[in-house]
């Protein structure tokens, strides 16, 4: 059997391709490829989708733990580029917007479908911290200031924790009341309603509006060349973001069908082993770089650029490089994927290679061409 | 262009292909050819001046007939090999698809080693150019800072044009370039920071 999954940090879905097409299999509320794949009657090809922000030690992770279930991983891809297939994208040439708003992380994409039907990345930003979890943070901010009660961090995840599942019920009814019993006992009630949500997170709306902005003009192209606006992930399906996404690009923006990373990498695995051409293009959405010795981000390979890609570095002596991803210019505010430990000698070529699944390899050759050993850890 | 190797094919022993980037006998990954520059790699002419799109079309032919998605199915050595081919025509086209990129890699291909410098007036007025719009930064003078940053971009772009004209039409040493193409990167880097 030919499967694909989603693997998203709260929740995960699998999907498994039979006669008429990729079918979802089951969800669990974990960030388990083994729960997921639970219902799946047997293992077999296998396509993960992951968030694009994912850094390279949990990819590893989550490709042994398939391997070791009795799959074949045939490619680790990213989710909203897994949703583009399964909104059948493939088969409709123009330019998209795949906008994904998951729990915890926003990673958009600006597709351009050709006539072969290949999905190629022209733009692409990942950001974490803006999902759903950080609306639900905002709005227990402002209610905890409303109230002058103290936002200490257990108040303010019990209130954030009411402010979920009141931005859940959000979707189906235009208000609704927060009900919440903080630590200390007190008992905390508010009518929330959708205008009063879409206020309260109106910053992280403008952030996500400024992400899109950066990957279209990567992109070369303005919201209204977009043909389609795409929503994917459980945070897009808020009504607030709907409008919000339907102002910025001037149209309805259109929702993916459910579990469509799953669905998408499914059909993708199908087409893997079907033996048929190429279909995606991927590109970073996040940047790679290293820490300088000032603190500061030497650029390896930017946002955008295509995959499987390399950069290489000339170092000197034993060192340990510590690869970075993110967009600030300094080592504090980027996140660390991986410390890179050798001995370069005289003199050593080191390469980053980021492979198809956007694993991390890096090789260092001597001046002589001798290859030299390179020691990965994960960062602390 | 780089001469091709008359290694066979490593799959089927099929005799050599010249620059083919798969076995035309068994559809295999041939290693890819080594010492190739990014232009040749993707088969376009050596030169700063290329049709529009010609890079990313090139690009997106040959990694469309070589895409490790093509070999999921196939032996670690094809899956390495394609993995391998992806990278260098990945790479190549980042080092030329942008037209400042592509000077300064027409730069290292034919003034390897000549000294980055840049001249005196010309760094004079950087400076002097960095001191305004800081100047300006700290006032409201939004009209005036877009015009300064425009005049900027205009002559970067001119520049630009220029100096590959000047590459292509190799009347001039490439090495008496480098200080046009110095002031190029010095005037980039205050686009960004105007743009930061």
């Amino acid at each position: 059997m030919i499967h694909g999954v989603e693997l998203g940090r709260l929740g995960s879905r699998a999907a498994t391709v039979g006669p008429e097409g990729p079918t979802l299999l089951g969800e669990v509320l974990a960030p388990s490829l083994a729960a997921a794949l639970a219902a799946a009657p047997e293992p077999g090809p296998l396509v993960i989708a992951v968030p694009g922000t994912l850094d390279d030690h949990h990819r590893r992770a989550v490709r042994a733990e398939a391997e070791a279930l009795g799959h074949t991983v045939l490619r680790i891809v990213s989710a909203p580029l897994a949703a583009a297939l399964a909104c059948e994208l493939p088969a409709r040439a123009g330019r998209f917007a795949v906008f994904d708003l998951g729990e915890d992380a926003f990673d958009f994409r600006v597709l351009a479908v050709d006539p072969d039907g290949v999905v190629e990345v022209r733009g692409a930003v990942a950001e974490e911290s803006v999902g759903g979890a950080a609306m639900d943070r905002a709005v227990a901010d402002i209610l905890l200031s409303e109230l002058g009660l103290r936002a200490a961090p257990q108040t303010l995840a019990a209130v954030a924790l009411a402010a979920g599942d009141a931005r859940i019920a959000l979707a189906r009814h235009f208000s609704v009341t927060l009900d919440c019993v903080l630590p200390s006992g007190r008992r905390v009630q508010s009518r929330l309603n959708r205008h009063r949500f879409a206020h309260c997170v109106e910053p992280l709306l403008d952030r996500l509006a400024r992400l899109c902005h950066d990957a279209l003009e990567e992109a070369v192209l303005r919201t209204d060349e977009i043909d389609e606006v795409i929503l994917v992930g459980d945070g897009a399906r808020a009504p607030w973001v709907r409008a919000f996404v339907g102002e910025l690009f001037q149209r309805v923006p259109v929702e993916a069908p459910l579990g469509a990373p799953a669905l998408g990498a499914a059909a993708l695995a199908a087409r893997l082993w079907g033996g048929e051409p190429p279909a995606l293009l991927d590109g970073l959405c996040m940047t790679l770089g290293l820490e300088a010795d000032d603190g500061y981000i030497e650029w390896l390979l930017r946002r955008g650029a295509p995959f499987p890609a390399s950069a290489e570095r000339f170092v000197e002596g034993p060192v340990a490089l510590t690869v970075y991803q993110g967009e600030r210019n300094t080592a504090a505010d980027c996140r660390p994927v991986g410390v890179y430990r050798l001995d370069a000698g005289a003199g050593a070529r080191v390469t980053f290679r980021v492979d198809a699944d956007g694993l991390i390899d890096v090789a260092a050759e001597a001046t002589d061409g001798r290859p030299l050993p390179v020691r990965c850890e994960r960062p602390a | 262009m780089t001469a091709p190797t008359d290694d066979p094919c490593w799959r089927c022993g099929a005799a050599a292909q010249g620059l083919a980037l798969t076995c035309g006998a068994c559809g295999a990954p041939l290693p890819p050819r080594p010492g190739l520059n990014a232009f040749e790699r993707l088969g376009l002419p050596v030169a700063f001046a290329q049709p529009p799109g010609a890079v990313r079309t090139a690009r997106r032919v040959r990694l469309l007939a070589v895409h490790p998605d093509r070999y999921v199915k196939s032996e670690p050595r094809a899956r390495e090999l394609s993995l391998a081919h992806a990278v260098a025509i990945n790479d190549a086209a980042r080092a030329i698809e942008l037209p400042y990129e592509r000077v300064s890699y027409l730069m290292s291909l034919k003034a390897k080693g000549a000294p980055r410098r840049m001249d005196p007036d010309d760094w004079q007025a950087v400076h002097e150019l960095k001191l305004v719009l800081r100047e300006l930064d700290h006032t409201d003078a939004h009209v005036e800072r877009s015009r300064v940053a425009r005049q900027v971009a205009e002559q970067y772009e001119r520049g630009l044009n220029e100096v590959g004209a000047a590459l292509d039409a190799g009347e001039v040493p490439a090495a008496e370039l480098m200080p046009r193409v110095t002031l190029l990167r010095a005037l980039r880097s205050v686009i960004e920071a105007v743009q930061a």
